[in-house]
């Protein structure tokens, strides 16, 4: 018998493995002091992975932000995840986009990178990939360019994959931003 | 301070006090009677503003883990929010396992916990701890307080986040700069609500006549009973009663549930779960119809999930929506106060006049008798040797003698199985335990709170000779306050509930559960200035526990009990409802396994 027998333990055995999704969920919350970190919380306190975050006041007269996470795991734990955050204090409402109906996500990714020190050629292979991506270059009065790339976030990693070849000085990413194509708002107070 | 009375009302907005005569005000119009705290640094004005009134009574505890239970114990018994208030830093840390225990219970506390001046917070100023960070996963919820002016309407927001929905622990942090800072006081009613935070508490209609619909079918149906009903308040168990009666039902409860139900009821089948009763766990094996109240299918109460109750249809009320199909899925989920809705089942029930099936009824009542045939807790008795069984069932004895309401606390462990079994509750309100986080230590402190808000009740702390030590200091705070608790330890010198796994599941190899160099019980209680009592042998238990029950002061009995002693009947981990081991089985139980 070997010791994680479960007939030795003070509890049950660990359930088995079923297949696992990302869901993106949208919360409207308060935004109060710790209502961001109490949501965070909650992921961590109880195991739970957070894949992509983005957060900011939607609604400054109401006091309301919105939070898009990226959260993977089993139906079943999904469905606690939702319904539990759906009890903090602060959460207005929650909406699991991935089962709701068809959504956008969006997440805006950001490469700096010094041409001045590439071979003209690359110079020129770079300015490619940016226009293959749908990238921009932004204007800084520093030598280095930046590029911004809005996208889903898979087009985001292609591109940010595509550059890097190229010694990017520094990338950055949003975390995704999302919305149903519901006519219907995610939830009135 | 001020005295703003509800006359003042209309004038919410005029500066008249400061921070700390605000929280004290704020808790008077919460209608609070008693705060158990601990002084230091960060609250030294709320404990001046204290100091300057009468309405409230400060409970000085010896730690701030005694005052949070004691609050628990309060409040359990009460059906009112308890209130800690503790320092920054240590206090708040040493509060965290009974916000914790709290939270679990689904208990109403708020604790107000003083913080380090606004400027210094972020710079490891003395005393200082994150106490938002630390307790946000172990409270309903948190504040910390950046205003003066919002101190009042936070702690009104706290009560009523505390005491709503699935009660809970709130957790109020405040720096000692805005304590001594002027401010303008709100009223309760002024208070603004947070708007996310809308419990449900009626039930929808078309679940309640789905559930009468199929508790009209039933055949083999049981009530599986929790804290929710008591939760619910005292007319929720009167309700229970009378459905019930209606139906004919038989029911069963979870630990924390005891007294919601009269254990005098002929319909009463005993606790359920881990060491609930044969027939108990058998008729939730068995039933084809299970209605849950108030309870949450806990991993103590189902055992095996995919052997749970495999042939059921089973309707769930819970006041929190996150608790429903959380480990078991249910067929009827059913979201409100379980006194609204037992309420509208019968009136559901009535206006639809079911006529339950009494044939089949009676044939699950008739096999349910052969299940209680079993005489599930039953135990050999010694002529001089005390079993802890036989303990308790003096103490019943006693205790359903005397003229006054017993109130039962207990310590963790095998006592606290045992005192569950063999303690009958007819009353909600009566048993404080530690069941979700069970925590060991909390029995002394909870039967602190339980006298403070029952000053002629008989409360007794059923412990265990480890447990009592983790929190031992507060028999100074009985002895202060002149609570005459009982603390009626079955001592076998072992964490009883340790040894019973180690000798069952880890092959009788005793590691460091057996406790050396106990203190002399007697002499300690002594030592307290309350009165100590022993009894070694069967002979001296009826005289000492008399003697015990009559005492004017904190009593400590120290029952020396059988130490090779289990606690039965018994499922173990892994295990389904209809595989639980009896006291003669035990013998049988294959220890060669491991």
């Amino acid at each position: 018998m070997t010791p994680s027998d479960p007939s030795q333990s003070v509890y049950a055995p660990a359930p088995k493995e079923s297949s696992q999704r990302p869901h993106t969920l949208s919360l409207l919350v308060e935004n109060r002091p710790g209502a961001l970190a109490k949501v965070v919380g909650f992921f961590t306190a109880r195991g739970y992975n957070i894949d992509s975050l983005s957060v900011a006041e939607t609604d400054h007269n109401a006091h309301l932000s919105r939070i898009t996470v990226v959260t993977q795991s089993t139906e079943a734990v999904i469905e606690l995840i939702k319904v539990q955050l759906s009890t903090l204090i602060y959460v207005h409402s929650i909406r699991d986009l991935t089962t709701y109906g068809p959504f956008i996500a969006r997440e805006v990714g950001l490469v700096k990178i010094n041409l001045d020190t590439l071979p003209s050629s690359q110079k020129d292979e770079v300015k490619q990939i940016a226009v293959a991506h749908g990238a921009v270059a932004l204007v800084t009065p520093q030598e280095s360019t930046i590029y911004q790339i809005v996208a889903t976030a898979g087009e985001v990693s292609d591109f940010i994959d595509a550059m890097r070849p190229f010694n990017p000085i520094d990338v950055s990413r949003s975390g995704i931003a999302a919305i149903s194509n519901s006519d219907k708002p995610i939830g009135k107070i | 301070m001020t005295a703003q009375t509800a006359t003042t009302a209309a004038k919410p907005s005029i500066a008249s006090m400061n921070g700390a005569e605000a929280v004290i005000q704020a808790l008077t119009d919460q209608g609070v009677e008693y705060i158990f705290g601990y002084p230091g640094g960060a609250v030294l004005p709320i404990y001046d503003a204290i100091f300057q009134q009468k309405k409230i009574k400060h409970i000085l505890c010896r730690h701030e883990q005694g005052a949070a239970h004691a609050a628990e114990g309060y409040a359990r018994s009460t059906g009112k929010v308890g209130v800690v208030l503790v320092t920054s830093g240590p206090g708040a840390t040493n509060a965290v396992t009974g916000l914790t225990d709290a939270l679990l219970d689904s208990i109403p506390l708020v604790c107000i916990t003083g913080q380090v001046p606004t400027f210094l917070i972020g710079t490891d100023a003395f005393q200082e701890a994150d106490t938002t960070g630390i307790t946000r996963s172990c409270t309903k919820h948190n504040v910390l307080i950046k205003d003066a002016n919002k101190i009042a309407e936070t702690i009104h927001e706290a009560f009523h986040v505390a005491r709503t929905g699935r009660p809970g622990p709130v957790v109020v942090d405040i720096p000692k700069d805005l304590q001594f800072a002027d401010c303008t006081y709100t009223q309760a009613k002024d208070a603004p609500r947070v708007q996310s935070y809308k419990p449900k508490r009626i039930p929808d209609q078309s679940a309640i006549d789905q559930a009468i619909d199929l508790i009209a079918t039933a055949k083999r149906p049981v009530f599986y009973t929790g804290g929710g009903i008591i939760n619910a308040g005292p007319e929720a168990s009167e309700l229970l009663r009378e459905f019930a009666a209606m139906t004919g039902f038989p029911v069963t409860s979870t630990l924390m549930g005891l007294g919601a139900f009269p254990a005098s009821n002929d319909q009463w089948l005993g606790m359920l779960g881990m060491h609930g009763t044969f027939e108990a766990n058998w008729a939730m094996h068995d039933c084809d119809v299970m209605i849950n109240i108030g309870a949450r299918f806990d991993d103590r109460v189902t055992g095996r999930l995919e052997a749970f109750s495999p042939n059921s249809k089973k309707i769930h009320i819970d006041i929190d929506p996150s608790s429903i199909n959380k480990n078991v899925r249910v067929d009827i989920p059913i979201i409100a106060d379980a006194g609204e809705a037992i309420k509208a089942l019968i009136n559901a029930y009535k206006a639809k006049n079911i006529q339950q099936d009494k044939a089949a009824l009676s044939a699950w009542w008739e096999q349910i008798n052969t299940w209680r045939a079993k005489n599930c807790l039953a135990y050999k008795k010694h002529d001089t040797i005390i079993k802890p069984q036989y303990a308790l069932e003096r103490l019943r004895h006693y205790c359903e003698k005397d003229p006054r309401e017993t109130f039962i606390t207990t310590e963790v462990g095998q006592h606290q199985m045992w005192a569950a079994q063999f303690m009958p509750f007819d009353s909600p309100n009566r048993w404080m335990t530690s069941g979700g986080l069970g925590t060991m230590g909390y029995g002394l402190p909870a039967a602190i709170g339980t006298q403070m808000g029952n000053p002629k009740g008989l409360v007794i702390d059923v412990a265990g000779e480890a447990s009592i030590l983790m929190n031992i200091q507060e028999m100074s705070t009985a002895i202060q306050y002149r609570l005459p608790v009982k603390i009626f330890i079955l001592n076998n010198q072992w964490m009883g509930m340790v040894r019973q796994w180690q000798e069952l599941l880890h092959g009788e190899r005793y590691s460091e559960s057996y406790t050396d160099s106990l203190p002399d019980f007697v002499k300690l209680a002594e030592a307290y200035g309350g009165i100590g009592l022993r009894a070694e042998n069967v002979q001296q238990l009826d005289s000492v526990i008399e003697e015990m029950i009559h005492t004017d002061r904190v009593t400590i009995v120290d029952v020396c009990v059988d130490q090779k002693e289990n606690c039965f009947p018994m499922i173990p981990s892994g295990k389904a409802h209809n595989e639980m081991i009896l006291s003669p089985d035990a013998a049988a139980f294959d220890k060669t396994l491991v």
